[in-house]
């Protein structure tokens, strides 16, 4: 279509919603604030355990760089993983890839060269406790299929990226940016992979990850 | 206290029990009861048909009927509902409209009216039978949708239960019924099903249109299950005699 | 598809008469209503948050013209490309411009109203392009070639046997049980998702104060569509977007738990312009579709605006005891249930929506489940009222019931020949009660209640 045509559209949507706007106008009244949220506090791990469970995705606590490590090696045995694709430097000095030694290394690439991958893993730049939810900003090196494309996924999710709830995203997402370009995709992660859409039965991994593992890391990362 | 009575047509020609029992249980709560003449129809099936011609001429009519200062008392949630939509159908600069803001104000569906009096309390009810209650879905959002429940929770000797779903509509719907029958069919069918399950002496609820809707098909599936206002189920109590319909 | 909303009362009678779809409808409506109840249940101080989304979504309309303008302007700056569209021929035309500029012949889909509204599919495949829906109700419902039934739940009315029918004629693909089915979907898409040039969505929001699209899913499907193909188109109306974070914040809030109970869906992607200079996936060339389609001039329309504020969540449907007996396909077009006969009777021509905003009670379930408080069955009334409303039979009542006396003469008249109605269906004009009648004994007329009253006082007087 011309762009003509479309900056005439633009014109006369635009000119309609004004000259509607100005007949009548829309007064909204002020909402209340915001409630203040559920504190996370004493133990936000137990919380956020709390809401994951019934999401059947499991919570496990790390409480330093090599029990971390060693908790992903466990989590690829026993999902018989012999391959994986992880974040890149965000997770360096981790030792995930001495871990995970017995399999082969998937570099961020095009979707369609990790396909066959077995195991993703990434890192929340927040967590949203009440909802249990793993938020994660993608970019150079923290590639958006680690998360998507590969049956099993973990996600590393520090203890100071806790949060109380969604009320919070706006902040987070304002300290993505900060400085600098938005990202071009921020993932809000709650689950695995899930549809009900033939007679209401759950069934997860219709098309991501069937299985999601949150790794703590419970020092300061 | 005084109190008008506004008797929604369908009550006036079809149901006129109803309307004695509301009478017999305002009276018996010393309230002086006045039924101005000239009473035919609220405008609510002109409204929800949308001709919104005739729903202004029969509120005008309406807003002289019960010019008194008293407050109106009616057995109908859809019929009290339309009184309060009144204020709607005049401009803010016409001189009905301060008028229906004002009826509005002090129109009352008959059992949020009453669970305001105080010798309600003390009413004494006492009925021994089971009873279905069916919400009906034109008391929802009204001042005191629950007071039909609380009142009959009030009746000694009242084995009150409800329905699976007791505020899903029971499908009439006013011109819905006419228009769609099959499909209003089908929604009393599953409100009579989830009622008869409860194998209750009898129905109640406080919309007479529901009323109608329910009592009918009962009574087509030859089930003569008997339908019936709260207020007939309040006088029957009050009366302490065996109704008829035990 | 094909608008069939001339037809609603007949679909709709016709539904309801068929047992098996009641039984579903049954089962699925009442499913979604638990969900949806016990996740309000805990949620505390839920009125404040329905009151925070809806302020959300109003102010947006409030401030249409402006934030589409905001959104224009950040998601051009980033390097999307924004079009809009009068209608649904414009934003065909925009979309397969952009298609064939890109030399796409594998196009992916996420599940989206709105191109089902411009009936995208059928223009895409003219141009030699495959087109897939990933959404596994979606798929299923492509395979059969039927529109979707149930906003978030499109293949609601298939069963299992269905699929397993579908997938064997129209893929060559067997499987018997649910997971292997949709397992046997996973590794069918996966293919297409790798190897697609493009991907479609809608756009749950887009925010004015960024330039970004958010899409809600928990398939991960739309995840797929916008991370691997090389080019991402978003279809919007001009009502999705919202002023920011905070107002995404407040309707994500309440959206999930009203849609499926969940108190987020499993994925929600944030996306802002095309991928980063050294980032792998993402598409590399993004746009936004801004659609009108009719909805501008609803928004000066103080009394049915309010359905501009809809964030699609479907507890409506699930509600209404005419969705829970008919379905969605009985409306005719894609959209059902209350919002649908609200939105197509503002959408489509006149003369095909007529009975629409009749086929509903007034109950208002769904005035009190909606989260943005939307007032539907007031809306459709009004619609009624414009319509020019009225019916033979409302206004010979209204003519009477202006006339006391003439009115005591009819009922009496009808009271003396035919004190049990019975003769009341076959007059002109009153068709519609033989159906009435045939459910239900008719009332009957008895002697009225201020003919007794006067004749009480007059024994007491005696």
């Amino acid at each position: 279509m011309s762009a003509e045509t479309e900056r005439h559209a633009r014109e006369d949507i635009l000119g309609t919603l004004r000259r509607g706007l100005a007949a009548a106008p829309l007064i909204v009244p002020s909402p209340p604030a915001r409630p203040a949220p559920e504190p996370i506090t004493p133990d936000p791990w137990a919380k956020l355990a709390e809401v994951l469970t019934p999401l059947s995705v499991p919570l496990r606590l790390a409480g330093n760089p090599a029990e971390a490590a060693a908790l992903v090696a466990d989590i690829a045995r026993e999902r018989k993983a012999t391959s994986y694709t992880r974040w890149g430097e965000s997770l360096d000095g981790l030792g995930i890839d001495e871990a995970l030694s017995g399999l082969t290394r998937a570099e961020a690439a095009p979707c369609r060269d990790l396909s066959k991958i077995d195991l993703g893993i990434a890192l929340a730049h927040g967590v949203l406790v009440e909802s249990g939810t793993m938020v994660l900003a993608a970019g150079p090196g923290r590639h958006r299929a680690a998360s998507l494309l590969p049956p099993s996924s973990i996600i590393l999710a520090p203890r100071k990226a806790l949060l109380e709830d969604v009320g919070k995203l706006p902040e987070l997402l304002a300290k993505l940016t900060a400085g600098g370009r938005a990202p071009a995709c921020v993932n809000l992660i709650s689950g695995p992979s899930s549809t009900a859409d033939i007679e209401l039965v759950l069934v997860r991994g219709v098309h991501g990850p069937a299985s999601l593992t949150i790794v703590g890391l419970d020092w300061d990362f | 206290m005084r109190a008008q009575l506004f008797i929604p047509c369908l009550v006036e020609d079809c149901q006129p029990e109803t309307a004695e029992a509301v009478v017999e249980v305002l009276e018996h709560l010393d309230v002086e009861v006045r039924h101005p003449s000239g009473q035919t129809c609220c405008g609510q099936l002109a409204y929800k048909t949308g001709d919104l011609k005739n729903a202004r001429r029969l509120a005008a009519r309406y807003l002289e009927i019960f010019a008194a200062p008293d407050p109106v008392v009616c057995p109908s949630g859809s019929c009290v509902k339309m009184v309060h939509n009144y204020p709607g159908l005049f401009n803010p600069d016409e001189p009905e409209h301060k008028r229906a803001v004002e009826l509005a104000a002090r129109t009352f569906e008959f059992c949020d009216f009453i669970s305001g009096l105080p010798a309600t309390q003390r009413m004494g009810a006492h009925l021994r039978a089971r009873a279905c209650y069916h919400g009906s879905c034109q008391l929802q959002g009204l001042p005191g949708q629950d007071a039909p429940r609380e009142l009959l929770r009030g009746v000694r000797g009242l084995d009150l239960v409800e329905a699976e779903r007791p505020d899903r509509c029971c499908g009439f719907g006013g011109v819905f019924s006419l228009q769609f029958t099959s499909v209003s069919e089908a929604l009393v069918e599953d409100k009579c099903r989830e009622i008869l399950a409860l194998e209750p002496d009898f129905v109640v609820a406080a919309e007479p249109s529901c009323l109608m809707n329910i009592g009918g098909h009962l009574a087509r599936l030859g089930k003569p299950l008997p339908a019936l206002h709260v207020a007939q189920v309040l006088a029957a109590g009050l009366r302490k005699e065996t109704p008829p319909w035990k | 598809m094909e608008v069939n909303t001339q037809n609603f009362r007949s679909l709709a009678e016709r539904a309801s008469a068929n047992k098996r779809l009641r039984g579903v409808l049954d089962h699925a409506t009442r499913h979604f209503q638990r969900c949806r109840q016990a996740s309000m249940d805990a949620l505390p101080h839920r009125e404040e948050y329905f009151a925070r989304a809806r302020a959300a979504r109003f102010n947006a309309l409030a401030h249409l013209p402006e934030l589409l303008e905001e959104l224009e302007k950040n998601a051009t700056a980033l390097g999307t490309k924004v079009h809009w569209a009068h209608d649904a021929a414009e934003a065909r035309d925009i979309v397969t411009g952009i298609a064939k500029a890109a030399n796409a012949k594998v196009i992916v889909k996420g599940k989206s109203m709105i191109t089902e509204e411009i009936a995208l599919n059928p223009a895409l495949e003219a141009m030699g392009a495959e087109v897939w829906e990933t959404d596994l109700g979606e798929f299923i419902v492509q395979l059969a070639g039927e529109p979707p039934s149930h906003i978030i739940a499109p293949a609601l009315h298939k069963s299992r046997e269905d699929v397993v029918k579908l997938f064997a004629e129209k893929l060559n693909l067997h499987g018997e049980a649910i997971p292997e089915l949709t397992m046997l979907a996973r590794h069918a898409l996966r293919e297409k998702f790798l190897t697609a040039d493009m991907g479609i969505t809608g756009a749950n929001m887009a925010v004015a104060s960024t330039g970004s699209v958010v899409l809600v899913e928990n398939e991960g499907n739309i995840r797929m569509s916008t991370t691997c193909p090389r080019v991402h188109v978003a279809i919007m109306s001009i009502e999705k977007v919202v002023a920011d974070f905070e107002a995404v914040a407040d309707i994500l809030r309440v959206l999930p738990r009203s849609t499926t109970g969940q108190r987020m869906s499993s994925y929600v992607s944030v996306l802002t312009g095309p991928r980063l200079e050294g980032e792998t996936d993402g598409a590399q060339e993004t746009h936004i579709v801004i659609l009108d389609n009719g909805r501008s001039r609803v928004l000066g329309d103080p009394e049915l605006r309010q359905t501009l504020a809809c964030v699609r969540c479907g507890a409506c449907l699930n509600v209404c005891p005419v969705y829970q007996t008919i379905g969605g396909h009985a409306y005719g077009w894609i959209y059902p249930g209350p919002i649908g006969a609200l939105l197509s009777t503002l959408l489509l021509p006149e003369d095909k929506t007529r009975d629409l905003p009749y086929g509903c009670t007034l109950c208002g379930a769904c005035h009190r489940t909606c989260p943005l408080s939307i007032n539907h069955p007031q809306a459709l009334l009004t619609l009624r009222a414009r319509e020019k409303g009225g019916s033979i039979l409302g206004r010979a009542h209204s003519l009477l019931a202006r006339h006391p006396h003439a009115y005591r003469a009819a009922v009496g008249t009808a009271r003396a020949v035919d004190p049990q109605l019975d003769l009341l269906p076959r007059l002109p004009g009153l068709s519609g009660l033989t159906g009435f009648v045939e459910a239900r004994r008719p009332p009957e007329l008895k002697k009225s209640f201020t003919a007794r009253r006067r004749s009480a006082a007059k024994k007491e007087r005696s």
